[in-house]
């Protein structure tokens, strides 16, 4: 259904794969470049070359996503030699996808780079820009942790750069533990024989022991970088400023999904090996269900938003451990829009305590759009999935619509109110492109996906959660003080306590795991 | 052994409440599991895998190769996680976890 749609623009293969290798390297030149101009150029003219490589890089991007449909409908690789470990960049339509994930918190940016003043803000701007990039047209799975790491040493910086050295730290300790795990499933790849190359195929033909421990390892490092349940990074995705939280909340944390997607759930349908779906089904609901308690009583605006972000892992694992692929990247794509606009009215919104000042009614209905879209509320475009996602099973279908009411619910229970704005008349201007090009995307997502049918049973219940969500939302919230910040007092605690998690994760998936390594 | 150590780092970083010793023990397991791959390619009596008379059996170079990238992200790391370290103690002036309530 999805991929039929994706446009056709006549380029030749040579002239495609060459821009597709050309992504990561792109922004890479432009960091050699403004490093050079930094120290040798009397005057500073970081801003300028940063522009235009950014520009450059979403110029470069947009067309290949427009020649998609030529080019990207069918598996291709492109291996740098003939050696069993050469390079190899893919092209396929899950990257087609990623691509497009990327692209589109690029894309709603343009009008806040501006913000980012700092020339070596940039540069690093430039690095994770590059790890993005690769991670997308990656083949290799030696590669994908090589640019994996790129993208993410960059992340800790930019989470950094507004002084929030503590969530910086616990974020770099998660992402270590879990590149070790990344790297040890290389290592048992490699000792069974296995080239790098990523599809399910070099699963099989290695010892069926090596490939067990190889997905073990690898379902537990795409499950923390993915922040399942009980991994706790939304906090250090909220932590950055708002225009780096959106790509981390965009773009970085679901490509844990991919990994997970490629490494796991695709070796594992082919191996016969139904445990790890059941196993990524079973994370996926609790990913569901605690964020979605954890948002309801979150008193922090940006924190609620990066809270809705892992609500958002849960249904995407959820619908890739059913083999809905094309729909959970829908809904990645979808969510990424949302999700960039909701950190970057960040910029537009003052809190003290549960007042949140907005500085334009435009403002709020680009908030409560955004709102809305998250909720997952037919008409709202990721309703599309849930009819996906075992659509026979109440239970399942009700732990989404208990998502959608504490998503809601979740936002209802700050006290907007309009204030004086105090901005420039450029800084104005450039909100407004911000809410233009939102609004373009939207409008481009619903053209091609179509509005979900919602002239059923299913949608006036959906409707019934959402007036119960406003108007009860937040009483219920006011009824239960000792609630509030659920996560920091009652579930994580001290930094030891959320490392043990990590461990407590992996001895879970060992043994639920475990019964199947008994018929290898 | 390695699995031993690995181990042995883990407990430390779950338990030490100081960020430095967090990070070497950090830094403790990645090295324990470059040691684990580099040992996949170990052949007994090997030579340097130099193309060179006389040379017949060498270790294989594949993980010596891919563990070198491994190695410089790991410098990285410790390199950036130490020096975010001191940015914290200058700002909180400590480096205790139990003491850092928002972490």
């Amino acid at each position: 259904m999805i991929f039929e749609v994706l446009p056709s623009l006549p380029l030749s293969w040579e002239i495609f794969s060459n821009l597709w290798m050309l992504l990561p390297l792109l922004p890479l030149a432009g960091v050699l470049l403004m490093l050079i101009a930094q120290h040798s150029l009397p005057r500073d003219i970081s801003g300028i070359l940063f522009h235009l490589i950014v520009c450059a890089q979403l110029v470069l991007g947009l067309l290949l996503l427009a020649a998609a449909g030529t080019h990207g409908a069918a598996p291709r690789e492109m291996a740098v030699s003939l050696w069993d470990y050469a390079i190899v960049f893919r092209v396929e339509p899950i990257k087609i996808m990623h691509l497009s994930i990327l692209m589109i918190p690029l894309l709603l940016a343009l009008p806040k780079y501006a913000n980012i003043n700092n020339p070596y803000l940039r540069i690093i701007f430039l690095f994770f820009l590059s790890g993005c990039s690769g991670v997308v047209v990656t083949g290799d799975i030696f590669n994908l942790f090589v640019f994996y790491e790129l993208m993410i040493m960059a992340a800790y910086v930019l989470v950094a750069a507004k002084q929030n050295f503590a969530e910086s730290i616990k974020y770099m300790m998660f992402g270590s533990i879990s590149s070790i795990a990344f790297l040890g499933g290389i290592i048992v790849l490699y000792a069974g024989g296995a080239p790098f190359n990523m599809h399910a195929d070099i699963f099989a033909a290695i010892p069926a022991a090596n490939a067990w421990w190889a997905m073990v390892l690898f379902t537990f490092a795409f499950g923390v970088k993915s922040a399942f349940f009980p991994i706790a990074l939304a906090p250090c995705h909220a932590a950055a400023g708002s225009l780096f939280s959106a790509f981390l909340a965009s773009f970085t944390i679901f490509t844990g999904m991919i990994g997970l997607h490629f490494l796991v759930l695709q070796p594992a349908a082919l191996l016969d090996m139904p445990a790890f779906h059941t196993l990524i089904r079973t994370l996926s609901i609790l990913t569901i269900v605690m964020p979605s308690l954890i948002l309801f009583w979150e008193p922090e605006y940006n924190r609620a938003v990066a809270q809705s972000t892992i609500i958002a892992i849960g249904i995407t694992g959820l619908l890739l451990s059913y083999g809905q692929q094309q729909y959970a990247f829908l809904y990645v794509l979808v969510h990424a829009t949302y999700k960039s606009l909701l950190f970057m009215l960040g910029d537009e919104l003052k809190q003290s305590a549960r007042f949140l000042k907005v500085n334009s009614i435009l403002a709020i209905i680009m908030l409560a759009m955004g709102i809305f879209l998250a909720s997952g509320i037919t008409p709202a475009l990721t309703a599309h999935v849930k009819g996906e996602i075992e659509p026979a099973s109440w239970w399942m279908q009700t732990i989404l619509l208990f998502s959608g009411f504490c998503i809601v619910g979740g936002f209802v229970k700050f006290r907007y109110s309009l204030e004086t704005p105090s901005t420039t008349h450029g800084q104005r201007w450039r909100t407004y492109s911000l809410y233009i090009i939102y609004i373009g995307l939207v409008f481009l997502l619903y053209h091609q996906f179509g509005i979900p049918s919602f002239m059923n049973i299913k949608t006036a219940v959906e409707l019934g959660v959402l007036a119960v969500a406003l108007l009860l939302g937040k009483r219920i919230y006011r009824s239960f003080p000792q609630l509030v910040s659920l996560d920091r007092h009652w579930i994580y605690g001290v930094l030891n306590r959320q490392l043990l998690y990590i461990i407590i994760l992996f001895v879970f998936i060992l043994l639920w795991l475990y019964p199947t390594s008994q018929h290898l | 052994m390695s699995i031993l150590i690995i181990l042995i780092g883990l407990y430390g970083v779950i338990n030490s409440p100081n960020l430095i010793k967090k990070v070497m023990c950090l830094s403790l397991v990645e090295s324990m599991v470059i040691m684990q791959f580099l040992g996949v390619g170990f052949r007994r009596d090997g030579g340097a895998p130099i193309l060179n008379q006389g040379i017949e059996t060498f270790v294989d170079p594949i993980p010596q190769a891919l563990m070198l990238t491994a190695i410089v992200i790991g410098v990285c790391f410790n390199a950036l996680a130490v020096a975010l370290i001191v940015k914290l103690y200058r700002q909180r002036g400590t480096v205790d976890v139990r003491e850092l309530h928002d972490l």
